[in-house]
């Protein structure tokens, strides 16, 4: 039964096709030349964002501290996996690269742990709660979102001096524990779940804490994952907010570090050594986006933001 | 166990939701609230949930005031319209939730989830999410998570309007069973008048938030007290006219719209004041006979089986009459050429008069039914 729908169904559509095609060549060969340019436009588009990547592994297998203009004609040459473990090596020696290291995947973590959280549960409570100034705070709260952080950054630069938090953890950590994106995001996935979910959750006896972590909290999975993916991204490449606040190398985060190696003393830039860096930066964003692949494309799609 | 509401008011903003409304349903009642669209009747079983705060009013179940208790505290189950499952999880822990909630043991969980799922014919389906499975089925998991946890009191809102008709006359008798047997109070919410006709004990008529009439099945169709019950309850819907009076002898009404071709008129047993009322005529009341007061021109006939529908028309009103099959009927009705002259017997006493303006039933009755001739163009008096 079901395969002889099925062979309806691609009868149909041949025939729909073929109509089509007498009808309509034109029009398809028109169709067809606009589908050759947007393809065009997309390998040029991947060519532009896959040069970099395949820079930075040219340079990471090599020993060679130049960048060669123009390039080697034959592109491998002088790559070697040895060459990279011995990159490896000598940037993982460099300084304090370890703690540096740490310093970012600490800083990471407790930021996107907190921000994720804060931005739930405000998010949940302006999109479900009803309290007096409800509307007034959240629209304090998205209008933060309009001012570029670096018109805020002297004040709370100033702030963090006089508090004597410049070059701590929690200089760098709590100015970012909670995000106002991550709230707005929160609130209009909350927004979209019917209520009746939830009063069927306070039929069956679950109090309003237990209705958000059971039942409202694990029905925004796709909300979570946008917010998890954005705040990650922001603080694990976050560069101004560090180098206002961290004066002290031992502090140092890894932006601050390619920084550092792009040129310390202005003169010579170890593009080898750079780039295994600029590798192991990318390596924990790379590991998330194999594992939450999927989620990017949602969260980009849920959100409407441009990735 | 009872349920009692004293003057309930809800507003949403300046909208009244629900207006004044007075209502007790006795335990063990199967009480329908049967409604038009955006009556209020959704937000009125979310009151007696306690999932909406009211304005005013009070509400009772089983004699103990309502206002402020939460809402699992109310010992009430509720079947929502759009099913309202956990999407997240699976069919059984939607229907154990509850039980989880209680802290039952897991096996008490396993044989209730079990039983009511059976009962249900969703037994199949536990496993699977609620993204998984059909609108009709959502409902019935949405009943069975009701149900499993033996509630005082059942808000269903209309629980079977997403199931075909034949499973829906299945849940339907399934439903009445199950009210005899446990002998539960459920408070039914749907806009199927059938429905209503089919289970309900009682029923409260809302339109608007207020309520227009209460009463059982037979009651509200054999004495509608209003025009609005009148047009609602029964298939196919009573026929209304809008009759004036030319106001010399004050208890002769016609037919308003007619301004041409037939029309027809009653005569009153009393005076009215009102210059124009509203006669109501059931389909069924209509039969053919030759003899008949009513000269009505065929439009169109819908077969149904043991009855026939006719659309008839008058003037330019059109007229639902619903005949017994016969032989007789059917040659006339259904082979009969649209546009033909059939003449319909009503039985005076039959007719159904309400007031044009509030729209209530008036204790007057009608003496005399009689078809007028094609109207002579007007020559002005004066
Ligand atoms: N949350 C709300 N905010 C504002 N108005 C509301 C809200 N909920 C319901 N209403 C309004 O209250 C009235 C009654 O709505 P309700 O949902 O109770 O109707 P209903 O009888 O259940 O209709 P239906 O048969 O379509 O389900 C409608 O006019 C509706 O627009
Ligand atoms: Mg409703």
């Amino acid at each position: 039964m079901e395969t002889f729908n099925v062979t309806k169904e691609k009868k149909k559509k041949n025939r729909i096709k073929r109509v089509a095609t007498e009808q309509n060549s034109a029009i398809l060969s028109i169709g067809r030349v606009k589908k050759v340019a947007i393809q065009l436009m997309m390998i040029l588009a991947v060519v532009i964002y896959v040069l970099p990547f395949y820079w930075m592994m040219l340079k990471m297998f090599r020993t060679s501290i130049f960048a060669h203009f123009p390039p080697n004609l034959n592109p491998l040459s002088g790559t070697s996996l040895s060459n990279f473990v011995q990159n490896l090596g000598s940037v993982w020696s460099f300084g304090s690269f370890p703690r540096w290291y740490f310093n970012s995947i600490f800083v990471t973590l407790i930021v996107l742990f907190s921000s994720v959280f804060v931005g739930s549960i405000a998010g949940y409570a302006f999109a479900r709660l009803n309290f007096r100034g409800r509307e007034m705070i959240f629209y304090t709260v998205l209008g933060t979102l309009m001012i570029p952080f670096p018109v805020v950054s002297v004040a709370s630069y100033v702030f963090m001096l006089n508090i004597g938090w410049l070059s701590t953890y929690q200089g760098i950590i709590i100015p970012e524990i909670a995000s106002a994106l991550n709230v707005f995001l929160f609130r209009q996935y909350f927004l979209t779940i019917p209520k009746e979910v939830e009063e069927a959750a306070k039929l069956d006896g679950l109090n309003p804490f237990q209705i958000f972590t059971k039942i409202s909290a694990p029905m925004a999975k796709p909300a979570f994952a946008a917010s998890f993916i954005y705040t990650f991204i922001g603080s694990w490449n976050n560069f101004l907010w560090p180098l206002m606040v961290i004066h002290s190398k031992s502090l140092y985060t890894l932006p601050l570090v390619l920084n550092f190696f792009k040129g310390v003393n202005g003169i010579q830039i170890y593009w080898n050594e750079m780039m295994t860096v600029v590798f192991l930066t990318l390596l924990p964003t790379l590991i998330i986006y194999a594992i939450f692949e999927r989620y990017f494309v949602e969260g980009i799609s849920f959100t409407g933001l441009k990735g | 166990m009872s349920v009692i509401v004293k003057n309930l008011v809800l507003k949403f903003g300046d909208a009244t939701a629900i207006d004044n409304l007075n209502m007790e349903i006795g335990d063990g009642e199967f009480a329908v609230i049967l409604g038009p669209s955006g009556s209020g009747k959704t937000s009125f079983l979310r009151c007696l949930a306690g999932l909406l705060n009211y304005d005013s009013g009070e509400i009772e179940i089983n004699g103990k005031s309502m206002n402020g208790v939460y809402p699992s505290d109310r010992n009430v189950a509720m079947v929502f319209q759009n099913y309202a499952l956990y999407p997240h999880m699976t069919i059984y822990d939607n229907i154990a939730l509850n039980l989880r909630m209680k802290g039952l043991e897991k096996s008490v969980i396993d044989m209730k989830v079990n039983d009511v799922s059976k009962v249900l014919g969703i037994d199949q389906l536990l496993k699977r999410r609620p993204r998984e499975i059909s609108g009709g089925q959502a409902q019935r998991v949405g009943l069975a998570r009701a149900m499993v946890r033996d509630p005082a009191v059942y808000l269903m809102d209309e629980p079977l309007s997403n199931l075909d008709a034949k499973f829906r006359e299945e849940m339907r008798e399934e439903l009445k069973r199950f009210h005899k047997i446990t002998g539960k109070t459920i408070v039914y919410v749907t806009h199927d008048q059938t429905e209503a006709m089919s289970l309900a004990d009682r029923i409260v008529v809302m339109d608007q938030g207020r309520k227009i009439q209460e009463g059982s099945p037979k009651t509200l169709y054999d004495n509608p007290e209003h025009a609005f019950v009148a047009g609602f309850v029964g298939t196919p819907p009573m026929n209304i006219f809008r009759m004036g009076t030319s106001g010399e002898s004050g208890n002769f009404y016609e037919l308003e719209e007619a301004e041409s071709g037939t029309s027809f008129g009653i005569e009153l047993s009393g005076k009215k004041d009102s210059r124009k009322i509203l006669a109501g005529i059931r389909p069924s009341d209509l039969t053919l006979d030759p003899e008949g007061q009513l000269e009505l021109i065929l439009e169109s006939t819908e077969f149904l089986g043991p009855t026939l529908n006719s659309y008839v028309r008058i003037g330019t009103s059109r007229i639902s009459v619903a005949v017994p099959r016969t032989q007789h009927n059917e040659e006339l009705l259904m082979n009969g050429k649209p546009g033909s002259k059939l003449r319909f017997r009503i039985a005076p006493d039959r007719i159904y008069l309400f007031d044009e303006s509030s729209g209530e039933r008036l204790s007057v009755s009608v003496r005399d039914v009689r078809t007028l001739p094609k109207k002579a163009t007007e020559i002005p008096v004066e």
